[in-house]
């Protein structure tokens, strides 16, 4: 259990290879046996998680095996063979630990956020919907970037506060050209060091959601953002769609039971809207001043 | 119908707006109940009995008898058959 005020996020201690926890884990789950597989943006499974003795734990293959509980300590990876200590910090960062929050009582929805004056805008979206890319636009123009990919929420004293989180700000090749076009890319994304990421921040409350679609109507691509006010009701359905969820919370955990009531709380309690625009950039700086409009909102 | 119904301890609920969302954490079926049926589920809780809840609806909304008759009797077969609601003892 966490007390109010500022998560903290737990360590990582890296270890070397396991071969008996290894080989336990892989019997588990070939027996599926209460394990949750983890399918990758192909489809292919990258990982499992499940709980075993007492534990929770999330195998991501070739890179480790995270091991955790409901409490306060760190988080153990048990490292596979030939992974490189980078990939094992990296996907704790953006994979393993918003279920380990959720396990210790604090929800995560696969967003990125940028700070206001009025508060924190969340952009909900899935991967690939240009989360990332709007964040960095919206930064450009004055906001301040406050979470890629991942933003963490909990319910305190009725309302509802995202936390801090690390984090990276990871550019798609075709944004990083855009907006970057100077810049190599070394892999599938670029990262950008965001000093935002570095400096202190404490809870923020959550002001307004946006949830990203891209879209095309009657077979022809959208010619200019469209942005619409979406019922708490349907908000409460698209976040289920848009959180990390750990499928054996443990007992001495919150519950279930307390996840959905922090999803209905926000859903309650946000203002969401729904941003349809086209594939692709062409329409970017649009859909920003779009968006930039609804922000402006909620400080007058 | 003079049933008192039971609330599932599997089932949870907030209101939003004038509609009401409610869950049942064993199956996930989320619900969305209009202003009449999230006024209704209300009573509910409140542990009012079928007929109870029918003339307090009739007092605050501007329906009629029939309608409200009707309303509350297919939400709450709905509610059942989703084991949101159980039949308690009579009232």
């Amino acid at each position: 259990m966490t007390e109010p005020g500022e998560i903290r996020v737990p360590e990582l201690l890296v270890r070397g290879q396991n071969a008996e926890l290894s080989a336990r884990l892989a019997a588990m789950h070939a027996g599926a046996a209460g394990t949750q597989e983890w399918p990758g943006a192909d489809g292919r499974p990258i990982g499992f998680s499940g709980a075993l003795d007492g534990r929770c734990f999330i195998v991501l293959h070739g890179v480790a095996t995270y091991l955790f509980d409901g409490g306060s300590g760190a988080v153990e990876a048990v490292a596979e063979a030939c992974a490189e200590r980078e990939w094992i910090e990296d996907s704790y960062r953006r994979l393993a630990l918003p279920l380990v929050l959720q396990v210790r009582g604090i929800q995560v929805l696969h967003a990125s956020a940028v700070d206001t004056p009025g508060g924190l805008v969340v952009l909900c979206g899935f991967s690939g919907s240009g989360k990332s890319t709007l964040a960095y636009g919206l930064g450009r123009r004055g906001c301040r970037i406050w979470a890629d990919d991942a933003v963490a929420f909990r319910v305190e004293g009725g309302s509802v506060a995202a936390h801090p989180l690390p984090f990276r700000v990871r550019l798609l090749p075709d944004a990083a050209e855009y907006f970057l076009p100077s810049s190599s890319i070394e892999g599938g994304k670029l990262t950008v060091e965001e000093p935002a990421a570095a400096t202190p921040r404490g809870p923020r409350p959550i002001a307004l959601g946006l949830f990203l679609e891209s879209e095309e109507r009657e077979g022809a691509a959208l010619e200019r953002s469209e942005i619409q006010a979406i019922s708490p009701t349907a908000a409460f359905r698209r976040l289920l769609l848009h959180g990390f969820f750990f499928h054996h919370l443990p007992d001495d955990s919150r519950g279930y039971r307390s996840v959905i009531l922090e999803y209905l709380e926000l859903a309650g309690q946000v203002p969401f809207y729904g941003v349809r625009r086209g594939e692709g950039l062409a329409g970017l700086e649009g859909t920003l001043s779009a968006i930039e409009g609804r922000i402006s909102r909620l400080s007058s | 119908m003079a049933a008192a119904f039971v609330i599932s301890e599997d089932v949870v609920s907030r209101r939003m707006g004038e509609e009401m969302v409610l869950v049942h954490l064993r199956t996930n079926q989320i619900h969305t109940l209009n202003p009449t049926a999230a006024r209704t589920w209300e009573l509910l809780q409140g542990g009012h009995g079928v007929e109870e809840i029918k003339q307090i609806l009739l007092g605050e909304f501007e329906v009629e008898a029939e309608r409200v008759d009707r309303e509350v009797k297919k939400l709450l077969i709905d509610l059942e058959r989703s084991s949101i609601i159980r039949r308690g003892e009579d009232d």
